[in-house]
């Protein structure tokens, strides 16, 4: 099946809440190292509340889950990932308002929706070490494998994912408190960046 | 009073810091606090919604200063500002500056009644008490980033009647930009600033009236000559006229006092609205490479910029100075610094940063409180369509929000092309004079149209009413009796059948009563302009513009593409005389792949037929090209801007060996060819009799010739009233000249001005002479039935 459904949107945000919550001490650690300790932390809460609320939402119209999704993170996610992850989901919202399912280009544009507003909202370009690194090429990837299909498209864009988010570990951060660290950033990845890459793998498993 | 929001992670940080300020301002300063997240606000973070809910509480007076601590609660309070309705939005300032001194210096500012910008000023200030008195021998902590320990200053009083209006800050700008160093400005009087003295609209921002104090801090080159020749040039008004007792800069949308013009035929009875600018999408896609992005951009401006100094853009009727002024505020340091930021670091392509920059600043200015400030929004909003133009986005389409007339001040070339001509039954216009492109476009493309309508709209909000406008007299009557209506009805069931009239006689041709034939040709530039000719009885096309194969392309046409082009055009006119003119482009840089030096008076400079003569491939592929395809139609070749005989003569040795390589190659083509020029010139006209001789025909550029006769800009309004008014009697007796010379040599003179498509004007052309008139396809029908009405020995 070639497209997205409401029901594939909600199995995605509940199977991201359950990886979250199994990578919480690994995603705390890392942002133990290059931060305030938190992020794992932040995100499980965050997107539990998440899955809570969108299983209700399994036959509501893929803009209004993506929506809900945003304003629970806005207000249980303290640090910045409530507002940049907040953006991405109120964006991606915006393209599916009304659409009970997308097909491959709607579900291209939601991604790319979601990754502008990530960086407008961040400020934060390809090399920063923010989430950035990881999202891009991934939002990328996605677009040029379309024509395969939506799941080779989404596997193909964990990869880049993933190898975007091994791509910071050995650069200086720029953005965020990490950036306070300077050079001895150096040697972490940044955790903005897991969280993003489990991010489009759970978006895979649905397909 | 201001209201002051205090965004942490910490909820007991800013309940704590609320206290520590009211217990010096008292609890009347509202203060709202959004901090700390989860069960009572104990966890630390920022939750966007809830700061949302504290500034549109704190706001609802007179506004809101948010202070934040850091991170993310910067983050969620932009995305919270998001949130907020539009009317909140405008009054709620972000406060850059530390937290809890920033915090007390708002209070105690809004307290004392203190404005947004105020409240804002104060928290701005904040540290440097701490500062002075910790570290005194180092005061440079806080001061602007550039401004270095030589740093001087004045401070003066602004003796402006209207205070620093337009025209003295574009002078203050102008100057500061020559100082090497960098240059400040503040607002004493209203504790503004300081912002770059180099930056058109920060200048603006300050809002200077007359007798405010102003310090002007300079550092970095010779100080204390520049401070003295600022303080010069403010104490004598940076060139206001200080005994003036009304020194206003010139409104854009029309003089009061003019009165409406007709311009473009057609009665219409129809309720008018004011124009909506509908903001066409810009694509927000990101950069994919910075570097060349900014280079895009930095081109687009240069061009802009280079169009409004030498006056090529015929844009809306300003006067030189507000173009200046509109040149300078595409200069200002700081516009272009945020696009460059908006670029390089957040990757947004071009036309986005750039409007979103420009919008910003339109959106200040239009919130100033002098409303000849607030005016300039509207040169802003010029430039952000003329920039946008050049990176090949639409900015701005005029809608209605129902079927009617639009009510516009003044149009753009491109956005007649837009109009929407379903909708759009006929366009009034504030501004604008009568031989600007706008109105020729607009006459083209067959809306009734009346201009320079200022007085009868003047304070009037009209949305809906009804109004009869005709657009050959200019009457324009708003909410008319039954009796006019009844009148206006008669008089457009009239007009309708002789426009049916006209058309059905177009296609045949025009014989005046004392039985002379004039033909009626067309002016054309593209295949719609063609299929128009033909439908309006066109006799022949006596301007085929060819300017538009050659510019805006990153490399020329080929000789091959110059045919194609050609034969698609053309087919319409398959059997009918074609004049086809020879690139006329001007010395400015739309023709890129030339790699043209630069020229400060492109206008009379390298341009049209010297252009040509100058780079010989160019015009040896345009000659070879319209020689072949008068192997197929009847086409006859014409130059333009003709000065001299040595042009001249230089032009006619280019197209015999043009015709010489097409022989020895055996490509067939029409040989000898009628080949012509163009007179504009007002020494060709002068020397009619000499280049009679050497020509099989001439056509009179009338608006160039005009032009260039008075040494008057045709699309400036404030010289409308001497020029306007029918064709000025100097340029009468060239055209006898012309004619004269002409009958001398036996051969034909045409007209292919706008002039040959006034009735009234025609008359006095065909009694000088002319033979043959060449219009936009548009007005032929009419022309020709008026010329079925004339005796010539009148």
């Amino acid at each position: 099946m070639n497209e997205l459904t409401n029901q594939m949107v909600v199995s995605w945000l509940t199977e991201y809440a359950k990886v979250l919550e199994e990578n919480k001490t690994k995603l705390n650690e890392l942002d133990r190292e290059i931060g305030d300790g938190d992020h794992g932390e932040n995100m499980a809460r965050g997107f539990t509340a998440v899955a809570g609320k969108v299983t209700g939402l399994q036959n509501d119209d893929i803009g209004t889950i993506l929506k809900s999704t945003a304003m629970t993170l806005i207000s249980t996610v303290g640090g910045a990932s409530g507002p940049l992850y907040g953006s991405f989901f109120l964006k991606a919202a915006m393209t599916a308002t009304g659409k009970q399912t997308l097909n491959p280009d709607e579900v291209k544009a939601l991604w790319e929706a979601g990754l502008e507003s990530v960086i407008a909202r961040g400020k934060a370009s390809v090399g920063d070490k923010t989430m950035v690194d990881a999202m891009r090429p991934a939002v990328q990837a996605l677009g040029a494998n379309l024509q395969r299909g939506l799941k080779e498209a989404a596997g193909q864009a964990a990869l880049a994912a993933r190898s975007g988010a091994e791509s910071t570990i050995s650069i200086v951060a720029k953005k965020g408190r990490a950036s306070y660290l300077g050079e001895r950033s150096i040697g972490h990845m940044d955790p903005g960046c897991l969280s993003t890459q489990l991010l489009f793998e759970s978006f895979y498993k649905i397909f | 009073m201001v209201g002051i929001v205090l965004v942490s992670h910490s909820h007991e940080l800013a309940v704590a810091t609320r206290f520590l300020v009211q217990s010096m301002t008292g609890s009347e300063v509202h203060i709202e606090v959004a901090a700390g997240i989860g069960e009572q606000f104990k966890e630390l973070g920022t939750d966007a919604v809830e700061i949302s809910n504290a500034i549109a509480k704190a706001a609802q007076d007179e506004g809101a200063l948010v202070l934040m601590d850091m991170g993310s609660a910067i983050l969620s309070t932009e995305m919270a500002v998001d949130f907020l309705e539009d009317s909140v939005r405008n009054k709620v300032k972000l406060c850059p500056f530390s937290f809890v001194e920033g915090a007390v210096a708002a209070g105690v500012a809004a307290k004392i009644g203190g404005s947004l910008n105020t409240v804002y000023n104060e928290a701005k200030n904040s540290l440097m008490q701490k500062e002075n008195h910790l570290t005194p021998e180092n005061l440079s902590l806080t001061k602007p980033v550039g401004i270095s320990m030589d740093q001087e200053s004045v401070v003066l009083i602004v003796p402006n009647l209207h205070g620093l209006h337009a025209r003295p800050v574009a002078r203050f700008v102008e100057l500061a930009s020559q100082f090497p160093g960098d240059v400040q400005i503040t607002n004493l009087t209203t504790s503004q600033g300081p912002v770059s003295g180099k930056s058109m609209t920060s200048v603006m921002s300050l809002e200077v009236l007359k007798g405010h104090h102003i310090r002007i801090s300079a550092a970095g080159g010779d100080t204390r000559g520049f401070l003295n020749k600022m303080k010069e040039e403010v104490e004598n008004g940076l060139g206001d006229d200080l005994t003036d007792t009304e020194t206003q800069d010139t409104a854009d949308s029309g003089d009061a006092d003019q009165q409406p013009i007709g311009i473009s035929r057609g009665i219409v009875i129809d309720r008018v609205y004011q124009a909506q600018v509908h903001e066409s999408d810009i694509p927000q896609s990101l950069a994919e490479d910075a570097t060349s992005e900014m280079a895009v951009f930095r081109q687009a401006v240069a061009e802009v910029r280079g169009n409004l100094k030498n006056g090529k853009v015929i844009l809306t009727p300003t006067n030189q100075k507000i173009f200046l002024a509109q040149a300078a505020l595409l200069d200002d340091p700081e516009i272009l610094k945020n696009v460059e930021s908006l670029i390089t670091g957040s990757k947004r392509n071009a036309a986005w940063a750039w409007t979103e920059v420009i919008n910003q600043n339109i959106k200040m200015i239009e919130n100033l409180k002098d409303p000849n400030l607030r005016q300039r929004a509207s040169d802003l909003k010029d430039i952000k369509r003329l920039v946008l133009d050049r990176l090949g986005v639409k900015a701005e389409v005029l809608e209605i929000p129902e079927q009617g007339i639009l009510l516009v001040d003044n149009m753009t070339p491109g956005q007649v092309t837009d109009l929407n001509r379903s909708k759009i039954s006929g366009v009034v216009c504030l501004g604008n004079g009568p031989t600007s492109h706008s109105s020729i476009l607009l006459r083209s493309f067959g809306f009734p149209a009346v201009i320079q309508a200022a007085s009868v709209f003047k304070d009037k909000n009209v949305n809906g009413a009804m109004l009869i406008m005709d657009g050959s007299t200019g009457e324009l009557i708003l909410e008319p009796t039954r009796e006019q209506l009844f009148d206006f009805r008669q008089r457009q069931r009239r007009e309708e059948d002789q426009i049916r009239k006209e058309l059905e006689g177009s296609q045949k041709a025009a014989v005046t009563l004392d039985g002379k034939l004039i033909p009626v040709m067309a002016n054309i530039g593209t295949k719609q302009d063609a299929l128009m000719a033909a439908e309006n009885g066109a006799d022949g096309v006596g301007l085929f513009r060819t300017e538009f194969m050659f510019v805006n392309r990153e490399n020329g046409p080929t000789e091959q593409e110059q045919v194609d082009i050609f034969t698609d055009i053309l087919r319409p006119l398959k059997d009918k005389p074609v004049v086809i003119r020879t690139l006329d482009a001007g010395g400015d840089k739309n023709i890129p792949y030339l790699n043209l030096p630069n020229e400060p008076n492109p206008f009379l400079g390298i341009r049209a037929i010297r252009l040509c003569l100058q780079n010989e491939a160019l015009f040896q592929s345009q000659l070879r090209a319209i020689l072949r395809i008068s192997a197929v139609f009847k086409v006859e070749i014409m130059f333009p801007l003709i000065a001299t005989l040595e042009e001249l003569r230089a032009a006619k040795r280019q197209l015999i060996k043009a015709h010489e390589t097409l022989k020895s190659e055996n490509i067939a083509h029409q040989w000898p060819i009628k080949t012509g020029m163009m007179m504009e010139v007002p020494s060709a006209a002068i020397l009619a009799e000499e280049f009679a001789r050497e020509v099989d025909f001439f056509s009179i550029g009338t608006n160039d010739l005009i032009q260039y006769t008075l040494a008057a800009d045709r699309g400036n309004t404030q010289l409308q009233q001497s020029i306007a008014k029918g064709i000025p009697s100097a340029v009468v007796r060239l055209i006898r000249l012309i004619t004269d010379g002409a009958e001398k040599a036996g051969i034909p003179v045409a007209v292919c001005g706008e002039t040959a498509s006034h009735p009234e004007l025609a008359k006095i052309l065909l009694d000088c002479g002319v033979s043959e008139l060449s219009m936009n396809p548009k007005s032929i029908p009419e022309v020709k039935t008026w010329i079925r009405s004339v005796r010539l020995s009148d």
